[in-house]
C-alpha cells in the first residue's frame, strides 16, 4: 500500500535523507543556501529545479539507488512523491 | 514572401490574432501596419542587413516582417544576451543596426510598398553553446515551400516552444503564416506554464524537442491530456526514441504524431508519421531528381537537399544541391535507419550542442586536477548530460577539488556544466574512448 506523506515525516528513512542531501547539493552547486526541504515542496514550482537540474538529480539517484523515477517514465511533482518512489 | 503572407491575412482578417502572449495579443492587421512603419525606418538606415535582439516574440515577428518589406536580411539574436554580447555578435555578423524590443518607427508611407530589390534572405544562427555559432543563410520562399502540407484551417493554434532565433522557431512561424493561423507564446518553457497555455488557448499544434515532450508527459495526467485540443504533435532536434512516441500515442490518441529530421544547415528534410522511431530505409532509394535524398557513408548519414541553406555567412561555401555530412551516426536495423549518437564527441544536452574540449580545459586549470575528460552521459530527462571523469593530483582532497570544479564551471553556459563528476584512477580505466589529452 502506498504510504502517505505524513507517515514519512515521522520515519525519516535513509532514502529520504539521501534525497534531501541531493537537493541541498543542487542548491550548493548554484551557489545558493538551500531552503528547508519538506516533503510537500514541488520540485519545479517551489524549488525551481529546471530540466538540467532534474537531469542532474536523476543521475544522482541512478548512482545511489541504481534506479530513478525519470528512467521509469515517472516525473514526480513533489519531494514526497520522489521519496515514495524509492519506498514502494 | 513573409510580407506577402502577412498582407494577405491583414487584408482578409485583420482582427485575427497572429501572436498571443501573456502580455498582449498581436493581430494580423496591427502587425502589418507596425511592420510597415518599422520598414520605413529600416529603409532610411542605408544598410542591407539588420540584427534583432528583442526578447518579446511579438517584437521579433514585427521586425522580421519589416525586414522582408524593406528588402533587408534579418538575423534574430539568441535571447538573454547582455549589451557587450550583442555588440560582439553584431561586430562578427557585420550588423550596423540592431533592433531591440523598443522598435523604431518611420513616418507612415501608405504607398508604394515595392521592395528595394530582390527578396532578401534570412540569417539563422546555429545553436552551439561552446565555440562560435555559425550563421546559415536561408531563402524565405524555399523555407515556405518545405511546408508542403499547410494546415489550411486558419483556426489552428500553434504553441511556440522554441525561440525565434532557432531554425525550428522560424519553421513554426512560417507554418503559422502560411496557414494564417495563430501562435501562442507560453509564459515560460516550464511544464506547468506550457500545460496552462495549452489548456487556456486550446492549442492544436505543438512542435518541440523530445526533452520538452518527456517533461510534458510527466507533468500531465490522462484526464488533463484528454481535455486538450492537440491535433498535431511534432518532435525534432534530438534523437526521438520509441518510448516517447509510444507514450505520446497513449496520452493523445486523437493527435497525429510526427517526428522530423532537420538542422539549421540542411533545413527540414523529412517528417515521419508512422509512429516508429528512426527513418524508413526506403529514403535511401530516392532518385537523383528528388528534392531531398539520403545516403550512408561510413555509418554517417549524408543529406542532399534543395531546401537547405544558401551557405554560411561570410564563407564562400555555396553548397546548395551538394551532399552534406550530418554528423549523425546511424545503424540499419530491419527496415529502419536508427540514430546511434554523434560522429564527433559533441554532447547534446536537451538540444544544446556542447563541445567537451573547453570543459576539459577549465577542469585541468583547477588546483588538484591532474587530467580530466568530459563526455555525454545518457539522461532520461535531457537526452544527455555532461559527465566528467577526473584524475586528481596524488594527495589532493577530492571533496575540495570537486567544489572548486563546480565553482569554475559556473562560467560555462548552463547546459555545458558537468552534472556528474567522478574521480577515477586513470582515464584509460573509465571504459569510454578518450582521444584528447589536456594535461596540466
Amino acid at each position: 500500500m502506498r504510504r502517505t506523506v505524513d507517515q514519512f515525516v515521522e520515519t525519516k528513512s535513509t532514502g529520504h535523507q539521501a534525497i534531501v542531501r541531493m537537493i541541498e547539493d543542487l542548491f550548493a552547486y548554484r551557489g545558493e543556501a538551500p531552503p528547508e526541504i519538506s516533503l510537500a515542496l514541488r520540485l519545479t514550482e517551489d524549488l525551481d529545479l529546471d530540466s538540467l537540474e532534474l537531469a542532474e538529480l536523476s543521475a544522482m539517484l541512478e548512482e545511489d539507488f541504481g534506479r530513478d523515477p525519470y528512467s521509469a517514465g515517472i516525473v514526480p511533482d513533489t519531494v514526497g512523491e520522489l521519496v515514495s518512489f524509492f519506498e514502494s | 514572401m513573409l510580407d506577402e503572407l502577412i498582407r494577405r491575412c491583414a487584408t482578409d482578417a485583420p482582427e485575427r490574432p497572429l501572436l498571443v502572449s501573456e502580455r498582449n495579443t498581436l493581430r494580423y492587421g496591427a502587425c502589418h501596419s507596425r511592420a510597415l512603419s518599422v520598414s520605413v525606418w529600416m529603409r532610411s538606415q542605408g544598410v542591407d542587413r539588420v540584427g534583432i535582439a528583442a526578447e518579446d516574440p511579438g517584437s521579433i515577428v514585427i521586425a522580421l516582417v519589416a525586414a522582408a518589406m524593406a528588402g533587408k536580411e534579418p538575423c534574430v539574436y539568441p535571447r538573454g544576451l547582455d549589451q557587450p554580447g550583442i555588440g560582439e555578435l553584431a561586430a562578427r555578423l557585420g550588423h550596423n543596426v540592431v533592433l531591440t524590443d523598443d522598435l523604431p518607427e518611420g513616418a507612415y508611407l501608405p504607398a508604394p510598398e515595392a521592395r528595394d530589390g530582390a527578396a532578401a534572405p534570412v540569417l539563422i544562427l546555429t545553436t552551439g553553446t561552446t565555440g562560435e555559432p555559425k550563421a546559415a543563410r536561408h531563402d524565405w520562399a524555399r523555407l515556405a515551400e518545405s511546408v508542403r502540407h499547410p494546415d489550411e484551417a486558419s483556426a489552428a493554434r500553434w504553441l511556440l516552444a522554441y525561440n525565434l532565433n532557432q531554425f525550428a522557431g522560424i519553421q513554426v512561424l512560417i507554418h503559422v503564416l502560411v496557414s494564417g493561423s495563430t501562435l501562442i507564446a507560453p509564459r515560460s518553457a516550464r511544464s506547468q506554464d506550457v500545460v496552462e497555455a495549452l489548456r487556456v488557448h486550446e492549442v492544436t499544434h505543438l512542435s518541440a524537442t523530445p526533452t520538452f515532450w518527456r517533461l510534458l508527459i510527466g507533468a500531465i495526467g490522462r484526464e488533463q491530456a484528454e481535455a486538450l485540443a492537440l491535433r498535431q504533435i511534432t518532435l525534432g532536434g534530438e534523437v526521438v526514441s520509441q518510448s516517447v512516441l509510444d507514450r505520446l500515442a497513449e496520452l493523445f490518441p486523437g493527435a497525429r504524431i510526427t517526428h522530423v529530421y532537420a538542422g539549421t544547415e540542411i533545413g527540414s528534410v523529412i517528417s515521419v508519421n508512422d509512429g516508429r522511431a528512426g527513418l524508413p530505409i526506403s529514403v535511401l532509394d530516392r532518385g537523383e531528381e528528388s528534392p531531398v535524398s539520403f545516403r550512408i557513408v561510413d555509418d554517417e548519414l549524408h543529406v542532399r537537399s534543395n531546401s537547405g541553406m544558401l551557405g554560411y555567412h561570410a564563407e564562400e561555401t555555396e553548397d546548395r544541391g551538394g551532399w552534406r555530412a550530418t554528423g549523425d551516426r546511424v545503424e540499419i536495423r530491419g527496415d529502419r535507419i536508427h540514430f546511434a549518437g554523434r560522429i564527433s564527441e559533441i554532447i547534446n544536452v536537451g538540444g544544446a550542442k556542447v563541445s567537451p574540449l573547453p570543459i576539459e580545459e577549465i577542469a585541468c586549470a583547477v588546483n588538484g586536477v591532474e587530467i580530466a575528460a568530459a563526455y555525454g552521459h545518457p539522461s532520461p530527462v535531457t537526452g544527455e548530460i555532461v559527465a566528467l571523469d577526473v584524475v586528481a593530483v596524488p594527495g589532493a582532497d577530492q571533496a575540495t577539488v570537486e567544489l572548486e570544479l563546480r565553482k569554475a564551471f559556473r562560467g560555462l553556459p548552463r547546459p555545458g556544466r558537468p552534472r556528474r563528476i567522478r574521480f577515477v584512477e586513470s582515464l584509460e580505466m573509465t571504459g569510454h574512448k578518450v582521444i584528447r589529452r589536456v594535461g596540466r
